[in-house]
């Protein structure tokens, strides 16, 4: 406050704020604080709360809520307005918020889930219908974003680089949510990841995701001291998961009924999977309620048993629920779980020659596993009776073994 | 924005002006979602609510018979169906992965910590909750989303002075309330 200013007292400016003073008084404070700076900052001084702030921190309304309201609205063709052109402003708000909003990374001005909501928003723009994506992703806006690093471990994966290199194929794990991106699309989701990777910091239990190409998981853990590269991981995270640490602790009650409930998963007992994965709910791992849903529910379709899925969903808590809604759980390759496949390495692929791959995609046929793994820069390695074949693309792979490809991506790329 | 331009804000979205209406959903949404968090104590919830109410609005906009009310007019949809929501949660319960409450907070590591913080942050919501509407979201706007007096005054369609009177005191009525609760 400045020295000469007639209102120099904290005294007399909590009176005014309190609405205190006489009327003409108030009039006069009201003027001046208007064109006094000084008095401006006196009156936000005393009603600074940092306490408060620090209290309702994780209630932080998510930025990108005005975008995703807009971006929700119905289309009516009955009126002048069309969804395209609501998207359109929608993708133009979003785009100011994000311009406004990103600063850079460890600005002590931007909450984590700011900064996240904002990234999201930069996505929302081009994976407007991938719902199961976006309800995963909205969990960084919402108050607990080490948990929501937990859960967006490996959902975008790239599928296939398209002959001109300029187009990729992209799959949000979810049937209906696959969608061709431009490279520069493409380029941006990644960046997302690991911006928002690198935002949120500490990861719960594992926070690794196939849109990273090893160099960028490297960095990231390198940046998260807790985090250590877990190759060998028995994990759903192709060879990349980073754990706080060390490899699971299989003396850890969690991980112990996790890994259980695997095992009879494997051996084809479903229902006692489910007994068993059902009774960890109480587990505070994340990990362990991530994949366990997924596990079950995924499980039951393979077998034919939909209604069990189906009952198993609904038996979830809300929050998981949301992220496993049916008819987005299809899987759109032929893949057969069989007693035989009794082994957990099943989302391993424990060649190391699929290590530098972004992205692996998987069938049985009769003679055992077919895994083809596509490496960040788009060659693609097809293991087959544990030998590995390397192609210097999806179109040299395919025209070599258009048998497998057309297993693989049926109905993705057939049409192009 | 005074009453005027927001009533023709609200003709011109209902007339089918996309623009008009996203500067409706930029203007309101995130005072409602406060409005909707102070009652139901589920962030997920809340966000629900809003983008429900403005899904309901932007079908029955032009049915609203005092334009330049459509502030109080989102707000009374968003506590109707925020109350419908707690009642449904009443009659079907459901099993929160967070226990009692489905808000945390990232940095409260140490689990004492952040049952403590929960604690407290629930008594406080349950205070604001407790003040006069225009209050709460004031608090929400000044402490949670770090807003100035001046951007708060500019939203809500109030002087600076009344902004800065408002949180002032509804930090006093909060404090009072809490003195309350430690003699009871």
């Amino acid at each position: 406050m400045s020295d000469k200013c007639e209102f120099h007292s904290i005294a007399l400016l909590t009176k005014y704020l309190a609405g205190e003073l006489a009327r003409d008084e108030e009039m006069r404070l009201d003027e001046h604080v208007k064109t006094c700076a000084a008095c401006r900052e006196a009156c936000d001084a005393i009603l600074d709360d940092p306490a408060m702030e620090r209290l309702l921190a994780p209630l932080s309304a998510p930025d990108g809520l005005p975008g995703r309201i807009i971006g929700a609205l119905p289309r009516q063709p009955s009126r002048t307005r069309t969804f395209a052109r609501i998207a359109a402003i929608a993708a133009a708000l979003i785009i100011g918020l994000a311009v406004g909003l990103v600063l850079p990374i460890g600005s002590q001005t931007t909450s984590n889930e700011a900064f996240a909501s904002s990234l999201k928003n930069q996505i929302t723009g081009f994976a407007r219908n991938a719902r199961f994506f976006n309800d995963e992703v909205r969990l960084l806006s919402a108050s607990d974003p080490q948990r929501a690093a937990s859960i967006m471990h490996s959902h975008l994966r790239m599928l296939s680089l398209l002959e001109t290199g300029r187009q990729i194929v992209s799959e949000l794990d979810s049937p209906q949510s696959e969608r061709v991106f431009t490279a520069e699309e493409y380029r941006r989701i990644r960046e997302f990841f690991l911006r928002a990777a690198r935002t949120v910091g500490q990861f719960e239990q594992y926070g690794a995701t196939g849109a990273l190409s090893p160099q960028e998981l490297a960095t990231l853990a390198s940046m998260s001291p807790n985090l250590i590269p877990a190759p060998d991981l028995v994990a759903p995270s192709y060879g990349y998961s980073l754990l706080p640490g060390q490899p699971p602790d299989t003396t850890d009650p969690a991980v112990a009924a996790y890994m259980e409930a695997k095992r009879r998963i494997f051996a084809g007992d479903f229902d006692s999977a489910t007994r068993q994965l059902l009774s960890s709910w109480d587990s505070p791992s994340p990990f362990l309620h991530d994949v366990s849903g997924f596990w079950i529910s995924w499980c039951y379709r393979e077998v034919g048993e939909p209604q069990k899925a189906s009952e198993y969903i609904d038996s979830m808590p809300k929050q998981y629920r949301k992220f496993l809604p049916m008819e987005e759980h299809r899987f759109s390759f032929d893949l057969s779980l069989t007693p035989a496949d009794n082994s957990v390495s099943i989302f391993m692929f424990s060649g190391r020659d699929l290590n530098d791959c972004v992205s692996t995609h998987f069938y049985n046929d009769q003679d055992g596993r077919i895994v083809v793994g596509i490496t960040s820069d788009g060659r693609v390695k097809l293991v087959e009776n544990n030998t590995t074949t390397e192609f210097e693309n999806m179109s040299a792979m395919r025209t070599a073994r258009q048998d497998v490809f057309d297993k693989l991506f049926p109905g993705v790329l057939s049409d192009r | 924005m005074d009453e005027a331009a927001t009533g023709n804000l609200v003709r011109r979205a209902s007339r089918g002006d996309e623009q008009a209406f996203s500067l409706l959903v930029t203007r309101y949404s995130r005072p409602l979602f406060y409005t909707a968090l102070s009652m139901l104590h589920d962030y997920c919830a809340a966000e629900d609510i809003v983008q429900e109410v403005f899904l309901k609005a932007y079908s029955s906009l032009d049915e609203l018979r005092e334009p330049e009310k459509v502030g109080a007019w989102l707000a009374a949809m968003t506590r109707n169906k925020a109350i419908s929501h707690i009642r449904k949660q009443r009659s079907h319960p459901v099993l929160s992965l967070e226990g009692e409450d489905n808000i945390g907070s990232p940095e409260e590591a140490d689990p004492s910590e952040v049952e403590a913080a929960s604690v407290e942050r629930r008594k406080l919501l349950g205070r604001i909750s407790i003040l006069p509407e225009v209050q709460q979201r004031l608090l929400m706007l000044k402490y949670l989303d770090k807003m100035s007096v001046e951007d708060i005054a500019a939203i809500e369609q109030l002087t600076e002075a009344s902004v800065r009177n408002h949180l002032y005191r509804a930090r006093k009525l909060l404090r009072e309330m809490m003195e309350n609760e430690r003699q009871v």
